[in-house]
């Protein structure tokens, strides 16, 4: 419990806490400035060659130009809106999948193989496909981003279904739930900070999917930057559309922990 | 409400696994008249939490039946509560909330209904807890949460499947105390299952002994400790008969410890 007025030690405890945790974020900070100041001379000087792997300066201004062309929003806009439509629509499908099996364990048995292999199945060879039934849009994107992510959903949030504590299940049986009553009264909630678990993996895979479907359907987004920059040997433009997918991935992947953090508290033991 | 006449005949159930059956009752025979407080005591995993879950009508007999007031049992009844070792209180649910989950779920919640549960909390000491989260709370007041959530569906018979074992020796004193108390008060039947010997016989009216698995009844003690009309299993542990039954069961369960078991 804190006190009103804590003692000396405890003063200094908090104050030790806080430069520690002032000195990690330093840390950090340094990390990042020495690799980028690296890169830098090692271009600067011809250490390596910066036809081969651009520089900072070049970036900053090839995200300028970027923008300045209206390009920029574009192309980020395409991706961001290819991962998470991509993120919700495969992890809605795999959570309202794993409920069907958790309904039917027959069902979950019959299908446990064919979604063994759907699994092992690297979903990027499944590209050509898409473009070819749905054509080279973000459509084709979608259906990259959503073929990665529905598979991880359905397993993690099927196991945690089934993982549901087995006195909770009997209790409610015994005060007479329906198997609808026993879902959305114990199962659901107590597999909250399980799906969070998958929904945390999931969003880097969508943008996995997003990306990757945007380098098959080309036109538009990061991963056609990506893609186009290397056939014409821009690496300024490479390397200035993976600094955006760092940022993009950076923010996603806080946006779910903060969702993740604020669920938690409420379902947590 | 009075409680309801138990009456268990003749039953059999086993479990099947691919390597085989497991018999785990093997023509059990209990009748226990409305307002009893019966102990079942027995060696582990003698077939005690089989008999619970068939008379609570989550398993079916393979033979014989369980009659309740002269009905046979075949689904989970409104009137007969099961209280299992642990407390099974949803960590999402507020103290008032679980306590209502079995109105609920029988969607018997009504204004009058949530009245009588607020003031069953408060009267386990529970007053002003009403909005915590289970987390927030004791072992004991957890445990009191639960016997609310059982009594709020006003139960007639009661199963209590050691509802003690998880909280320490002292809360466990209080407790039984205070469950004992609360049931006999509302005149339910109820079964006890408790590996402690002390507990049943500080508890209940009458205690039956099990055999080894496949369960069927030993031997049964009536308890007569004295004055009956101030019940209290902390001065029952007093009374000087308590160590007679207490020896007389040991000894009963003792016979069946097999040589080299542990």
């Amino acid at each position: 419990m804190p006190h009103e007025h804590p003692s000396l030690a405890h003063r200094r405890y908090l104050s030790a806490r806080q430069r520690h945790r002032w000195s990690v974020a330093a840390g950090q900070v340094v990390v990042l400035a020495a690799l980028l100041a690296a890169w830098q001379a090692a271009a600067d000087l011809g250490l390596v060659s910066a036809f081969l792997t651009s520089r900072p300066t070049a970036v900053v201004q090839t995200l300028g130009r970027l923008a300045a062309q209206g390009q920029l929003w574009g192309h980020l806009a395409h991706t961001t809106l290819g991962t998470v439509v991509g993120f919700a629509a495969g992890t809605g499908i795999g959570v309202a999948i794993a409920a069907v099996l958790w309904w039917s364990p027959f069902l979950a048995r019959v299908l446990e193989p064919y979604l063994v292999v759907f699994n092992a199945i690297p979903k990027v060879a499944l590209g050509p496909l898409f473009i070819v039934w749905l054509g080279t849009n973000i459509r084709a994107v979608l259906a990259m981003a959503i073929a990665i992510t529905v598979v991880i959903a359905v397993v993690v949030v099927f196991a945690a279904f089934q993982e549901t504590d087995r006195a909770r299940l009997t209790l409610l049986r015994a005060l007479g739930a329906s198997r609808w009553q026993q879902f959305r009264l114990v199962v659901v909630p107590a597999s909250v900070p399980a799906v969070m678990a998958a929904l945390k993996a999931n969003v880097g895979l969508a943008l996995v999917g997003a990306v990757t479907g945007e380098f098959l359907a080309g036109g538009r987004g990061l991963g056609y930057l990506i893609v186009y920059g290397g056939q014409v040997f821009d690496m300024n433009l490479v390397m200035a559309s993976l600094t955006l997918l760092v940022v993009l991935s950076t923010a996603l992947y806080g946006a779910v922990s903060l969702v993740e953090r604020a669920v938690r508290r409420r379902f947590a033991g | 409400m009075k409680g309801a006449d138990v009456v268990v005949r003749d039953l059999w159930f086993n479990y099947h696994t691919p390597q085989g059956e497991t018999p785990a009752l093997a023509g059990l025979s209990l009748r226990v008249p409305a307002g009893e407080f019966v102990g079942i005591v027995g060696p582990s995993g003698c077939g005690k939490s089989t008999l619970f879950s068939l008379i609570a009508g989550l398993l079916r007999p393979e033979r014989g039946e369980v009659l309740i007031d002269g009905q046979p049992v075949t689904e989970p009844r409104p009137d007969v509560a099961y209280m299992l070792q642990q407390d099974c209180l949803l960590e999402w649910r507020t103290v008032l909330d679980n306590a209502l989950l079995g109105l609920e779920v029988r969607g018997m919640r009504t204004r009058e209904r949530v009245a009588r549960v607020r003031e069953l909390l408060a009267r386990s000491g529970l007053a002003g807890f009403e909005h915590r989260f289970p987390r927030e709370l004791s072992g004991g007041m957890r445990q009191r949460t639960a016997l609310v959530r059982t009594l709020a569906l006003e139960p007639r018979v009661v199963l209590l499947d050691e509802p003690f074992s998880a909280v320490d020796a002292q809360t466990r004193l209080l407790l039984e105390e205070e469950v004992g108390l609360a049931l006999r008060e509302r005149q339910a039947t109820v079964l006890l299952v408790t590996h402690d010997i002390g507990e049943a016989v500080a508890m209940c009216d009458r205690v039956v002994v099990l055999t080894h698995r496949p369960a069927r009844v030993k031997r049964e003690y009536r308890i007569a400790l004295g004055s009956s009309a101030d019940y209290s299993p902390v001065a029952a542990r007093r009374s000087s008969r308590f160590s007679d039954y207490f020896s007389a069961i040991w000894a009963d369960l003792e016979v069946q410890v097999k040589p080299g078991a542990a």
